[in-house]
């Protein structure tokens, strides 16, 4: 069998595929697999999955593995207009296994950022990779988004950053150098098995480490199939002001 | 954030007055991780008013001043202020709704009960409400079936058929209880449909002669049969076509069915020895052959969750909708009643000429119509309240334009519709009309923004409702939480109105 005849077992998202034999109301429980991607109505062999369903669950497993291993390619801060910058980490296997160093930034980024990056700026978005590089994808639809919303708030952006090996944390080492008021961050999220491109936004009023977790405010779940991106960029936009209004962030900011 | 919106239902009938008061539990059901999901998590009815008699000046005009008085008498004893009141619906229905001054005693009436609440009229949304009152749109969700719900009232009976929760067909006969009445033992009034009906059977009844019971059981018989026509249980025949108020054609195959109106609380009493007149009408036998007939030996009978009740709690509870929790506005243009909805389809979205063509064309459509026929809910020309401009001329009409917009838009996309959107607009914004902008799918807060970009103001943005060309829709004050109740009114059916 030639490459061109291997089916393609995710072309149908999980929603839509529907196994059970002779179900006694197909057309609701097709209506019911709507509301979620969970893997309900796949049937089954004796206690296993069919083929179809076992394929199908390997190959998200594939494609969350995938956002994970890859590296961001050479060259994706330069072709997007960002400030490049990496933190502490050499390398995919040392940022798997040292998260604190995934929270720091290294020498060189940080005199780049602290050479070129605006100071005291109302609002300074950052861009970063996190546990899936493929949430990247969202990026050309959130930040414009963004931008035209805070625009509207007459709030500009400077140049943006991005961090590669980034972990959440580095917000609260990247706002003290640049005497930050919010930071933003927008993240690839730790894949699951429903999509391997979710991203989250995090923002914080004037972060640094000795901030508690709960001093953050995030919007997570941003995807084709979760929050469209542009809606969300149009949202965080509107949560930043509030943020800058109020100078709180996280669980202190009533939502 | 909970927080509860106070609704109340008003429903002026053929036979019966109803008042109803409702709280609207809203909540944020994202949990704080995600963006806001602002949603409907309870409603509870928590005063309802006597049935009363609706007060009638003569056989074709209403009462106002009595009708007043009593929905008036109904907020003293509830202890609400008409000022509390945050969302609801008067609804006038059956025969009442084509007394020579129904529509003025309705617009009346919904200044006189809140700042937002509607007037509505016309017997397929009265339909709609009422199954909804009943229960009938929860029930075919939850068990993902075709459901039926007839509102078997004193001078017509609505149908609606629901699957899987959406709404698929809604009618109107003129069937019901009133229809023949009866003192002294004879004949004292027969509508003339009615008689047109027996007549098509076979029965001869008249005006004054004795009321013979089997040949009123006969009656009946027919009047129910045209009610499993209305179902889908039988074929229809030509009675079934000359019964209906406007034209409609039958629904499929239905799996359960309820039934509502006053009629509803005459089921399941064996006629017996009593008086089979004990209104002075043929209510009774029309319940008794509904007992007997094939509406519920053929398809699971379902209890509503109200009878007589049902029209008025479904205006006062179950008319309302939230938009979607990420929304941009102006919210100085809110409220907004009685827009005319302008649809536009998948493929016109994405063409900014084909766009302001479609508003341009659907505009001058309605332009016509806003002297205003019977059967439209909207105010007179320039009395709009909210748009806050008496200098309005008359051939502007406020409209919502209504699209189903992209899953996952791209930031170009967003600009684009906001843009033809604007543009569109002008001509409806120079005349101080806001742009009202009523998408399906989640984008509603990046277009707003869009638009905000180039307009400032005088712009609604929502999205997560779905309306269509025909359609009436409400956009309230903003709740606190942001959000913007929402009442969308259907007033036409048409099998294939819908574009794809």
């Amino acid at each position: 069998m030639s490459l061109e005849q291997v089916p393609d077992v995710t072309a149908v998202s999980t929603k839509d595929e529907f196994h059970v034999p002779n179900a006694h109301n197909e057309p609701g429980y097709r209506a019911m697999k709507q509301y979620t991607v969970a893997r309900i109505g796949v049937w089954r062999a004796g206690p296993r999955y069919n083929t179809w369903s076992q394929l199908h669950f390997r190959a998200d497993h594939a494609t969350a593995q995938d956002a994970v291993f890859t590296d961001v390619p050479d060259g994706y801060a330069e072709e997007n207009g960002f400030m490049p910058g990496q933190s502490q980490c050499a390398n995919k296997e040392v940022y798997l296994t040292r998260p604190d160093l995934g929270r720091k930034l290294d020498e060189e980024s940080k005199a780049r950022f602290d050479a070129t990056l605006t100071k005291s700026a109302p609002v300074t978005v950052v861009v970063g990779d996190g546990l899936s590089t493929s949430a990247l994808v969202n990026i050309p639809k959130i930040l414009p988004a963004l931008k035209l919303g805070l625009a509207g708030y007459g709030i500009e952006l400077g140049p943006i950053p991005f961090v590669k090996y980034c972990r959440v944390g580095i917000m609260d080492d990247l706002g003290p150098l640049i005497d930050a008021n919010v930071v933003c961050l927008l993240v690839g999220e730790r894949p699951g098995l429903a999509t391997g491109e979710s991203m989250s936004a995090y923002m914080a009023y004037r972060p640094n480490r000795e901030r508690p977790e709960s001093w953050r405010t995030v919007v997570s779940n941003i995807h084709a199939g979760g929050t469209p991106p542009v809606e969300a960029g149009a949202h965080v936009a509107s949560l930043l002001k509030r943020m800058l209004d109020e100078q709180l962030s996280g669980v202190e900011l009533s939502l | 954030m909970r927080e509860t919106l106070l609704s109340v239902g008003i429903d002026v009938g053929t036979t019966t007055s109803h008042v109803v008061f409702s709280r609207i539990a809203i909540d944020d059901l994202s949990g704080g991780f995600t963006v806001p999901r602002i949603e409907i998590v309870g409603k509870e009815v928590f005063y309802y008013g006597k049935v009363h008699f609706t007060p009638l000046l003569s056989p074709t005009r209403i009462d106002a001043g009595a009708l007043r008085e009593l929905v008036a008498t109904e907020y003293e004893r509830a202890g609400i202020r008409p000022e509390d009141v945050d969302t609801g619906a008067v609804i006038i229905t059956g025969e009442t709704a084509r007394k020579d001054n129904a529509d003025e005693v309705l617009h009346a009436m919904a200044s006189f009960a809140g700042d937002f609440v509607v007037a509505t009229a016309g017997p397929a949304l009265e339909s709609v409400i009422a199954a909804r009152g009943a229960g009938i749109d929860e029930l075919s969700k939850q068990r993902g079936i075709r459901a039926a719900n007839i509102d078997v009232g004193g001078g017509t009976s609505n149908i609606a058929v629901f699957a899987g929760g959406e709404l698929e067909s809604a009618s109107c006969l003129d069937i019901g209880g009133r229809l023949l009445r009866v003192s002294d033992r004879s004949v004292a009034y027969i509508a003339e449909k009615l008689a047109l009906l027996a007549a098509a059977e076979g029965i001869d009844v008249r005006v004054g002669e004795r009321a013979d019971l089997p040949k009123l059981k006969r009656l009946a018989d027919a009047m129910v049969r045209v009610l499993e026509m209305s179902v889908g249980l039988v074929p229809a025949t030509d009675s079934y076509f000359a019964m209906l108020t406007e034209p409609a054609t039958p629904p499929g195959a239905i799996q359960a069915l309820s039934i509502s109106g006053g009629v509803a609380d005459l089921l399941g009493q064996p006629l017996g020895g009593q008086d089979p007149f004990p209104f002075g009408d043929v209510g009774l036998l029309l319940a008794e052959a509904i007992d007997r007939s094939q509406l519920f030996s053929q398809v699971e009978r379902i209890s509503p969750k109200q009878t007589i009740r049902a029209t008025v709690v479904g205006a006062g509870m179950h008319l309302t909708e939230l938009s979607g929790s990420t929304i941009e506005y102006d919210p100085t243009v809110l409220p907004l009643k009685n827009l005319s909805v302008v649809r536009i389809s998948e493929a016109e979205q994405a063409d900014d000429e084909a766009l302001i063509a479609a508003v341009q064309t659907k505009l001058a459509l309605y332009a016509p119509n806003v002297a205003g026929s019977s059967n439209t809910p909207g105010p007179r020309p320039g009395s709009s309240p909210g748009t806050g401009s008496a200098s309005m001329p008359v051939n502007s009409q406020p409209v919502a334009i209504s699209f189903p917009g992209y899953s996952n838009p791209t930031f170009e996309q967003v600009q684009q519709l906001a843009g033809a959107l604007i543009a569109a607009t002008e001509q409806l914004r120079a005349d101080g009309n806001p742009l009202v902008a009523v998408v399906e799918e989640d984008m509603a807060k990046a277009l707003g923004q869009a638009i905000r970009a180039s307009l400032r103001e005088g712009f609604v943005s929502i999205d997560g409702v779905h309306a269509k060309d025909g359609d009436y829709i409400d956009i309230g004050k903003p709740t606190a939480a942001g959000v913007l109740p929402v009442a969308v009114k259907t007033l036409v059916f048409e099998k294939n109105g819908e574009e794809s």
